[in-house]
């Protein structure tokens, strides 16, 4: 069983490793699904400044188109010359700047500001963003129109009313010679939620604009939680570039109620930089993957042929299935019926006794076993026979006849079995027997428990076999050999047996009667030969001889040996 | 009642005499000469992109007059007229100020009219005791009386560009210069006094960061001495403004 063993703890262990890996694997999935999800709201993060900083060029362009018309610089030309802007010049460029913003294809302006040489409002013009009834104050000082005054185009974000709005702003410049700034115009465009989604369109991801602590925007209904405030906070104060917030500030973990989200934020340029202006992007995190949720995700076609090792692993599994079952043939089954035929051949008489070197192990130990108990057997034989010698004569050997029944010396035995071995559980106790009677007794009937064996002593062995354990005694034959130790064990302690059958004790008194006669015939004295003696001897050694198998009777013969009458008892072997 | 009337005579041509320039008193007129190349306005925060010149005409070189004060110290701290505190009115239009640096003597009041549409909260950086912090309506006004000699700078915590600075002067005359950089002092005591220029430039800063540095430029300051006549005084500025505190 050895190999079994080995077998099995491999096994064992291949089954605990393959269960590890199970565990273990989600976990670098779900840190490279981690780092992926960071890469990505990078990325996102990235690109909502790249989309931002070409929407900033359009503008640009729309504003710097809307500065060359015709009309529009000659409006501001005369404005610039006012004292004050009445309504009627107001509304007469205010509805110029309607037609101008119509007039401009694609991405419409959402406002336009027409602003004089000296930084007032000559008109505004829109749908949002801007109040059309006011004119003639002056917003010179914001830096995107002293630059456009000075003869600058560029872009700006402005925060009106908690709203951001990106802006773009071009010097209007009066060409014909002489050539001179007469103002400027504003566009702008509100950063809605239609702008918010197209940023995120391509990226799968949500993008937030918040403005003085509170969100203004956002491209879809998730609104984070309180935390994001903190993480601006922390970037708020900088002094790195605007440029390098996407990759320089660490993803985090945010809330949305019960919802939790990767998140990074970018401070946002300009004006709306001064109302801590920032905007965020948001990944819903996914929930850590384990064994279970791996499983879950599995599908169908990565259990296909071409995905997955069917036919390795079927070939691994019959292998292992076979290399267990043929250790199991090899090591238990075949030396187990090896046992069982020994056993057979042996219950058959074919034997003397089990072929010891035939069996390894633990097997190897039940035949020795067995052996020793026939040895033992064996030994209370002759121990019989000694006793019938003292009882037919004063040590002349006329009962030494019996030795004429063959019954052969044991061969050399091996080691005796280990100090635990037993033959029965020691706390089994012979049954108690009636001793009454002290007339030839048959047998007794009955099963008996075999008593303990006595301990041999302790033999240096290479391998000890574990103790046997109480075995449970079968119910015995008619004639069994445990009767025979009991009663020998016993002493005189034999249990009664039944009344003589009138044919066997017909017989035994017949050679009773012979063999007091060839006594006498010899010369030796019968004095103290009685018949109740002779009957009691001839039973035991009856009962001795009939136990070995395959004897289905004895008989006995009177013949004279050396001078003296002497007694035979020759088993009769079933045919 | 025939003695009141030459009495009331008496009086105010006594007062009228005591009231009148000093026989002494001149007057300083001048001019600010700025340097060839003053440079381009200051990078202001931007947007997205860079401030690009636009492709038509040259862009507006820098104009540091409206943020320049003339200031005329005497040699003699005595001869500095002491007249009675005054109120000088300082128009917010909308984003920005009429002029961005105004002056004012010492003990004399600052009256911020806000003549805009928006509400700022006005404060002066470092000195919060001078402005209450509350929005400034329109059509409101707010005065302050600076109580020591020195810039006062006057930002709006709700704007990063609304900025106005404010230079205090003690025993001194100050003129604000035009837009050709001329300016005049009339009724100057005679005397010997130095002709000093205050530069503050933009203050980009945040409400609450040390506004941009400003200071007397760094010059050999002109000396003129006045009488009687009028003075006539071309101040040359050196490149790149520099100045001190």
């Amino acid at each position: 069983m050895f190999w079994s063993k080995i077998w099995l703890f491999l096994l064992a262990a291949a089954a605990a490793i393959a269960f590890t890996i199970a565990l273990l694997l989600p976990r670098p999935a779900q840190r490279a699904r981690t780092d992926d999800d960071r890469q990505r709201l990078v990325v996102a993060c990235d690109v909502v400044n790249i989309q931002l900083k070409s929407a900033a060029r359009v503008q640009i362009d729309v504003a710097s188109a809307f500065a060359r018309q015709a009309e529009l610089v000659a409006a501001l030309d005369r404005a610039g010359g006012l004292e004050t802007i009445d309504e009627a010049t107001s509304k007469a460029a205010r509805e110029l700047a309607a037609q101008t913003i119509a007039g401009v294809s694609g991405t419409r302006p959402d406002f336009a500001i027409l602003i004089d040489r000296k930084g007032r409002v000559l008109a505004r013009a829109g749908s949002a963003g801007v109040d059309e009834s006011l004119y003639g104050d002056t917003i010179a000082g914001r830096f995107l129109v002293d630059d456009a005054l000075a003869g600058y185009l560029r872009d700006d974000l402005w925060q009106v009313g908690k709203r951001l709005y990106r802006v773009a702003g071009s010097p209007v410049i009066k060409r014909d010679p002489p050539v001179t700034y007469v103002g400027a115009v504003v566009v702008g465009n509100a950063v809605s939620k239609q702008f918010a989604e197209e940023l995120m369109k391509p990226l799968g991801a949500t993008v937030g604009f918040y403005v003085k602590g509170d969100l203004a925007i956002s491209s879809s209904a998730t609104v984070l939680d309180r935390e994001v405030l903190t993480e601006y906070a922390k970037l708020a104060a900088s002094p790195a570039d605007l440029d390098t917030d996407c990759k320089s500030s660490q993803p985090f973990i945010a809330t949305s109620g019960k919802q939790r989200l990767s998140a990074v934020v970018a401070r946002l340029p300009g004006e709306a930089r001064y109302d801590d202006a920032f905007f965020a992007v948001y990944l819903e995190q996914q929930p850590p993957a384990g064994l279970g949720r791996t499983l879950d995700q599995v599908r169908k076609d990565d259990l296909s042929f071409a995905n997955f090792p069917w036919v390795l692993l079927g070939l691994g599994f019959v292998g292992a299935l076979a290399i267990g079952l043929g250790l199991m043939v090899f090591e238990h089954d075949r030396p187990v019926r090896r046992l069982a035929a020994d056993a057979v051949e042996l219950a058959k008489g074919k034997g003397e006794r089990l072929p010891e070197e035939r069996h390894g192990g633990r097997l190897g130990s039940v035949a020795r076993s067995v052996n020793i108990h026939i040895d033992k057997l064996a030994r209370e034989a002759r121990a019989a026979r000694r006793d019938l010698d003292q009882l037919l004569g004063p040590a002349d050997g006329s009962f030494g006849s019996l030795d004429a029944i063959d019954v052969p010396a044991p061969p050399p035995r091996p080691a005796p079995p280990p100090a635990e071995f037993r033959f029965s559980s020691p706390g089994v106790k012979p049954p108690e027997l009636d001793l009454a009677p002290a007339r030839p007794t048959p047998p007794p009937a009955r099963p008996a428990t075999p008593p303990p064996a006595p301990t041999p002593p302790p033999t240096p062995r290479t391998k000890t076999p574990p103790p046997f354990a109480a075995v449970p005694t079968p119910p015995p034959p008619a004639k069994n050999l445990d009767d025979d130790i009991l009663a020998s064990l016993a002493g005189a302690r034999v249990p009664a047996p039944p009344p003589p059958e009138p044919d066997e004790e017909a017989y035994f008194r017949s050679v009773f009667d012979e063999f007091v006669a060839l006594k006498a015939k010899c010369g030796e004295p019968t004095a103290g030969l009685t018949y109740a003696k002779f009957v009691d001897k001839l039973r035991k050694n009856q009962d001795e001889l009939m136990a070995k198998p395959g004897t289905v009777g004895v008989r006995f013969s009177v013949y004279v040996k050396d001078g003296k009458a002497a007694l035979k008892a020759t088993p009769v072997k079933d045919a | 009642m025939r003695l009141r009337l030459p009495l009331t005579a008496a009086a105010l041509v006594i007062v009228s005499a005591l009231a009148a320039p000093s026989a002494h008193a001149g007057s300083l007129a001048g001019k600010l000469e700025l340097p060839p190349d003053v440079g381009a306005p200051p990078v202001l925060p931007r947007g997205y992109l860079p401030r690009i010149d636009n492709p038509l005409a040259p862009v507006r070189p820098l104009d540091p007059l409206p943020a320049m004060v003339v200031v005329l110290v005497p040699a003699n701290p005595e001869l500095a007229p002491a007249g009675k505190p005054a109120t000088l009115s300082w128009e917010l239009r909308g984003d920005s100020f009429a002029r961005p640096v105004v002056a004012a003597r010492l003990g004399d009041a600052i009256e911020i009219k806000n003549a805009g549409r928006a509400a700022p909260v006005l404060v002066a950086h470092g000195q919060p005791q001078l402005l209450p912090k509350k929005p400034l309506n329109p059509t409101d006004r707010v005065a302050f009386t600076p109580t020591a000699a020195g810039l006062v700078d006057v930002v709006d915590e709700s704007t990063p560009h609304l900025r106005g600075r404010v230079l205090i002067v003690d025993r001194a005359l100050y003129a604000l210069p035009d837009a050709a950089g001329k300016f005049e002092f009339a009724d100057v005591p005679a005397g010997d006094w130095t002709v000093r220029v205050f530069y503050a430039p933009r203050n980009l800063a945040r409400a609450t960061a040390a506004p941009t540095a400003a200071g007397w430029i760094d010059r050999t300051d002109d000396k003129v001495t006045i009488g009687a006549k009028k003075s006539e005084l071309t101040i040359k500025l050196p490149p790149a403004l520099p100045v001190k505190p």
